[in-house]
């Protein structure tokens, strides 16, 4: 494990990514976790690297806590990111985000977090109360370097369906740009996508800008 | 690309991004396979999707088989006629399979066998998290161990040609974190199947009456012994790096340990054992006296360990052997690289350079006000509204006897409807039990599926003991939890056919079970009369409470355009009694403080709530209202 655990800046022009770059992505089953982490590493291994996805289902399709390990490297990697050592959050979740956050997070890491909650059961029931987004907010910035918050679910309903929240998320994870995959290779896998094939792009496109406005 | 093209396109060198599953898939097709059979259990059931997926483009029959002692009957026979076959199960499908699977190895087969059982250290969707290394020793069969997709497929192949060299099974054994991981594989080239399939007689190998069985089991030492001879040699033993302290390990745990020992910056030889069984145990002996120390990394059993012991002591080498019995390592869970970590720091007595407890700390600080996340059961689930009445039906008065599946989630609350379960097909067991030694109604529920797979011996049972027990059968009309496959009720083969289906209530009867009722569990009051019926039936009584599941109803509906009119409460008549809520639980049922509201997103308008809502507060949408 590095102890240094962002892309180090050396010089003007040259960036060097750790290796393994480990992005950890932490939703609700349903919300598209599975989908986006194959897309990532998809442009991964595209691009010539090693990529392994190490997913946590069986629950996937119930509602439960969903949780994708992505590492792209240069060679052979585990399928899981040490505590502690995840250099970007994809949060889909506000709560799982927190959840997954406390333990992969570190100090120079960065959460790009969709603050639009998922209510479990038993907030939905009124057996427990769902924290107040603030808090959530608050306590995610104690836990890296950098947050990035958006709405993703009403800008994939900007986009034409709410179902797309997650190519909202993967066109964020883009807008930040800084995994060793760039926009364009990423935008290039979201293409391939035959369903709903524009309102995708659109949804993309939104999850970049709505990033870049807010660098 | 589509799977199916993914697995039967003869591209070698071509890098696609595939799950660990469907890396030994494509490893079957490419080392010629020409029959496979399995019975779907996580985390192996990709393995038999993507071939049910591909079996148009391949050349393999596939089947969806009852059970895994059938699937390890399919593919033996097939097996033993000349035909390269594969068995696929989860870790305790091995269990049901064992019958079959510890003879199988006496009469061994003419062309490759590959058994593939797939292990579930932390229990993440078993349970239990038995390790089956033990199997491969107790059956004396070969066992290949990948660590990654890419080594799934090459040992998927190396598995087939090993089994045909000593013509005895090979059991390739993964576990959820090789199954589950997806990573970039490079295909190979595609055998074209031999296809020459033929029974050639040989009774005395293949009949295993007490006197072949007694000339069978000495050939079965000898064959131990030429595949101890092949392990030694084999390229899946391998020894990475050097150094004077070394680490034996296998599977997903080589990953961990090698990010470990980057991380504390040690330098050690690592022995990678791939073939699990037989051990190289003349190379691992050079290899432990060759140390100052031996720290064995695995998961579940301390396997490796314990053998490295016995094949020290032989040899009288004096090699510290550190590991599960020092307390380094647990056999419980799966490993992580955290446990590996810590567990090779503490061997050593090294600091470990991440603040685990400060992670800890803040960890269960963070949680403390984060709600769970549980599995439930889908909105609109069928098996939720079977429950309710079962409860209301009976007042909570019986015991419970569950079963495994979707249904199993009706543990937790509101419905808290399970309290007994082993395995598959216990329900119906357990209830025989239960009857015979209490005086209660027993209502033991059982999912389609696994009525086909091990429930029906247990109804014999019933009815020829006079146990009258209540079966419920859950009828969803598919293998919901582990990905929606096709069962015998349903008709549909490995093949893509549609055959004739099975019907319950015909296997129920024809058992002889006088009282079978099928009942629809959307609609409540005839389900709880027909559940009353039942219970005070004198005699075994079954009921098959027949629904779609709602996830396959849903995808049904969207397909064929079909409208899904969800239902939503009329906030002036709900008086706020939350039956809805603390008595049914739907997923959609939302608490508004003073009244019950209903997501209508998720809502799959099954009516359910509308039935038992006792101040009639809840209708379906108005059609201007839809969106």
């Amino acid at each position: 494990m590095s102890s240094q655990c962002y892309p180090r800046s050396l010089g003007v022009s040259k960036i060097i990514y750790d290796d393994p770059f480990n992005i950890v992505i932490a939703g609700v089953g349903g919300q598209g976790n599975v989908l986006s982490s194959r897309l990532i590493a998809d442009a991964a291994i595209t691009k010539g690297f090693i990529a392994a996805i190490g997913e946590t289902y069986g629950a996937a399709q119930r509602g439960g806590s969903v949780m994708s390990h992505i590492r792209i490297s240069k060679h052979d990697v585990g399928p899981l990111i040490p505590l502690h050592s995840a250099h970007l959050l994809l949060g889909f979740e506000p709560i799982e985000a927190l959840r997954v956050g406390a333990r992969y997070l570190n100090p120079s890491s960065v959460a790009i977090v969709n603050m639009h909650p998922v209510y479990p059961v038993e907030v939905l029931t009124g057996q427990l109360k769902y924290p107040s987004i603030d808090e959530v907010e608050r306590r995610l910035k104690t836990l890296c370097s950098r947050l990035f918050t958006l709405d993703a679910v009403e800008l994939a309903e900007q986009a034409g369906n709410p179902l797309v929240m997650n190519t909202v998320m993967v066109g964020a994870l883009a807008g930040v740009d800084l995994m060793p995959i760039k926009t364009l290779m990423l935008e290039k896998e979201i293409a391939k996508i035959r369903r709903l094939k524009e309102v995708n792009q659109k949804a993309f496109n939104l999850g970049v800008n709505a990033i870049k406005t807010n660098l | 690309m589509d799977i199916a093209e993914i697995l039967t396109k003869d591209e070698p060198g071509k890098r696609h991004l595939l799950l660990g599953n469907e890396a030994i898939a494509r490893g079957a097709i490419e080392a010629g396979l020409e029959l496979a059979s399995t019975y779907p259990g996580t985390p192996s059931s990709e393995i038999g999707d993507s071939l049910f997926r591909a079996v148009k483009q391949g050349k393999y029959f596939f089947e969806y088989c009852t059970n895994e002692k059938v699937a390890m009957e399919v593919a033996g026979a097939a097996a033993v006629a000349n035909a390269r076959s594969l068995v696929i199960m989860k870790h305790v499908g091995l269990n049901v399979a064992s019958d079959a699977f510890m003879t199988l190895n006496y009469i061994g087969v003419r062309a490759g066998l590959v058994i593939v059982s797939a292990d579930d250290p932390g229990c993440w969707s078993s349970q239990n998290e038995q390790d089956n290394r033990l199997y491969a020793m107790l059956g004396d069969t070969m066992m290949l161990e990948p660590a990654d997709p890419q080594e799934a497929k090459e040992m998927t192949i190396a598995a087939f040609d090993l089994s045909e060299e000593l013509e005895q099974p090979v059991l390739l054994r993964v576990t959820t974190r090789v199954s589950h991981t997806r990573a970039g594989v490079e295909l190979g080239p595609i055998r074209e199947p031999r296809n020459n399939p033929n029974f050639e007689r040989d009774p005395f190998r293949f009949v295993t009456v007490p006197s072949v069985a007694r000339i069978r089991h000495p050939i079965l030492v000898e064959k131990v012994k030429q595949a101890t001879e092949l392990s030694e040699k084999s390229e899946w033993n391998r020894i990475y790096d050097k150094g004077r302290l070394g680490i034996i390990t296998s599977g997903v745990s080589f990953n961990y340990v090698m990010e470990a020992l980057e991380a504390l910056q040690i330098k050690a030889a690592i022995f990678k054992i791939g073939m699990t069984y037989p051990l190289p145990k003349k190379k691992l002996q050079k290899f432990i006296a060759s140390k100052e120390q031996v720290i064995v990394v695995e998961e579940l059993k301390p396997y490796l360990e314990n053998h490295a012991r016995a094949f020290s002591q032989e040899e009288s080498i004096i090699t510290p052997i550190l590991g599960k019995s020092q307390g380094y390592f647990s056999e419980i869970g799966e490993l992580s690289p955290r446990k590996v970590m810590e567990g090779i720091a503490q061997a050593l007595g090294k600091e470990i350079p991440p603040d685990f407890r400060a992670i800890d700390e803040k960890f269960s600080e963070d949680l403390v006000e984060s709600p769970p996340r549980p599995p439930i059961l889908c909105a609109g689930c069928p098996h939720r509204a079977t429950f309710y009445e079962v409860a209301t039906a009976t007042g909570r008065k019986g015991v419970y006897p569950t079963d495994i599946g979707c249904y199993t989630l009706a543990i937790q609350p509101p419905l808290e409807m399970a309290d007994l379960l082993l395995c598959m097909g216990s329900s119906i067991g357990t209830s025989c039990g239960l009857t015979a030694v209490l005086d209660k109604p027993i209502i033991g529920a059982i999912g389609d599926s696994t009525f086909f797979h091990s429930g029906i011996p247990g109804l014999v049972n019933a009815v020829y003991n006079q146990h009258p027990v209540k079966i419920i059968v859950v009828d969803n009309h598919t293998t919901a939890m582990t990905g929606h496959q096709p069962h015998p009720g349903t008709g549909i083969t490995g093949m893509g056919v549609k055959g004739q289906g099975i019907s319950i209530e015909e296997v129920a009867r024809g058992v002889g079970i006088q009282f079978v009722k099928v009942i629809n569990p959307l609609k409540v009051k005839e389900s709880i009369r027909a559940i009353r019926e039942a219970v005070s039936f004198d005699g075994p009584a079954v009921i098959i409470s027949r629904s779609p599941c709602a996830l396959v109803e849903r995808a049904r509906k969207r397909r064929e355009n079909e409208p899904i009119i969800p239902y939503e409460v009329n906030p002036e008549v709900c008086q706020g009694c939350r039956v809805c809520i603390d008595k049914l639980g739907c997923a959609a049922a939302i608490w508004e403080g003073e009244h019950a509201a209903i997501d209508s997103d998720l809502c799959s308008g099954c009516g359910v709530c509308a039935e038992i809502c006792p101040y009639k507060a809840i209708r379906e949408i108005e059609i201007n209202e839809r969106v």
